[in-house]
């Protein structure tokens, strides 16, 4: 009787160390480093990680430039307005590599720059621009820039004045 | 016009409360984006017991490549690749720094070449003005350092008038823009930066059709000023 006490209550006494030994871990200090790291992330890439293209809608298209300044330096900020600068160039051009230079800077860790880009892609005004940004639109996880992009597709689907005089002179040259 | 003493500076300073800030580079880069509807049909038929009209409307997009094309037309310039529009607003500074100004500055069109050289003056076609007078900002103006890093808010309109295909619309709005001027260096040169973004609506006419839309331009000028 004694043996079987002793037997069991070495029993409880393994189950309870074993239960004491393995301590699940905190989900608050998961968080907190994840979010530490988070932090860490965006600081080091503003912007990273919000917009990010899918294999198919990045395709054709070359990384983005990066700024090769640190990101709290004034010459980061001037590299910025530089960029930004040329991209709003680009968008007056009319040839497919000009047009794959802005859509890649659609990707930039860089919001300034990612606006600028879409900016100059209003100003290119290619029907050919409608899918990347269909595709970014999707990929993005930031409403304002999902909206941003969507919004610039559709206004691209709606005919230019340069159009819609062409149509109207082909239309009356068809009339008569 | 640069005042030369801090202390003439800070008794501008105290004297004007509301103090006009440098504002916008002289010579800046648009990229513009005009959108809207006009009524492109009204269909009368009379049908039963009563007469019926149905109308429609067209949306149609003014894009900066669709108006280099209204201006080239209008002027007869064939325009190269790369070339766009830039606007002027001619001793803006200089003049209107320290003073209250009268009225508005008109902001004169040009369209350059992908270099900056002007090819054709556009302003007949394009105009805008810009209401300094109503600027309100925030943000720091440095007397004594002649640098400045402000946000600006001012009224502005652009009228767009191309008589041959029957356009003429002006929209009213806003300029919201980010303005950075740096100290001067020791040779006396500063870096001016500035990125307005105007939004507005406005009507009018398009194609002899009555129009309604709204515009939104980028505005972005880089400069190296001498003090």
């Amino acid at each position: 009787m004694e043996r079987r006490t002793s037997f069991l209550t070495g029993c409880s006494l393994a189950i309870l160390a074993a239960a004491l030994m393995w301590v699940p871990p905190r989900e608050s200090v998961v968080n907190s480093a994840d979010s530490r790291a988070k932090t860490i992330l965006a600081r080091a890439s503003p912007g990273a990680g919000q917009l990010r293209a899918r294999p198919d809608s990045s395709k054709g298209l070359s990384a983005p430039l990066l700024s090769p300044h640190p990101a709290d330096s004034p010459e980061h900020g001037s590299w910025i307005s530089d960029r930004c600068e040329a991209l709003e160039g680009l968008g007056w051009m009319d040839d497919e590599d000009s047009l794959k230079s802005i859509l890649a800077e659609l990707k930039n860790p860089e919001p300034e720059i990612r606006e600028a880009a879409l900016g100059a892609v209003a100003v290119f005004g290619s029907k050919e621009a409608i899918p990347f940004l269909e595709g970014f639109a999707a990929d993005t996880g930031d409403p304002a820039e999902k909206l941003a992009l969507r919004k610039t597709a559709e206004n691209l689907k709606i005919p230019t004045a340069t159009e819609y005089f062409a149509r109207k002179k082909s239309e009356r040259t068809g009339g008569e | 016009m640069k005042l030369s003493s801090p202390r003439i500076q800070l008794l501008f300073a105290a004297m004007l409360p509301a103090l006009p800030v440098q504002a916008t580079p002289e010579e800046n880069f648009v990229n513009p984006l005009v959108q809207g509807q006009f009524q492109a049909a009204e269909i009368f038929s009379e049908s039963g017991f009563e007469d019926k009209v149905i109308g429609k409307l067209e949306s149609v997009t003014l894009d900066g490549k669709s108006l280099l094309k209204l201006i080239s037309e209008a002027t007869e310039v064939d325009f190269p690749r790369g070339a766009r529009l830039l606007v002027d607003l001619g001793g803006f500074k200089g003049a209107n720094k320290f003073a209250p100004m009268s009225g508005t500055t008109a902001g004169a069109v040009f369209v350059v070449d992908r270099d900056g050289n002007v090819l054709v003056n556009a302003s007949a076609y394009m105009l805008f003005e810009f209401d300094f007078n109503a600027l309100i900002y925030s943000g720091l103006v440095d007397f004594l350092n002649d640098k400045e890093k402000t946000k600006n808010q001012f009224p502005a309109t652009l009228r767009l008038l191309f008589p041959h295909r029957d356009i003429d619309i002006l929209f009213r709005g806003n300029c919201f823009e980010n303005f950075r001027m740096s100290e001067p260096n020791d040779e006396g040169i500063q870096r001016v930066r500035g990125v307005t973004r105007f939004q507005g609506s406005g009507n009018g006419f398009f194609d002899d059709e009555r129009f309604i839309g709204t515009v939104h331009c980028v505005l972005r000028g880089n400069e190296l000023v001498e003090d």
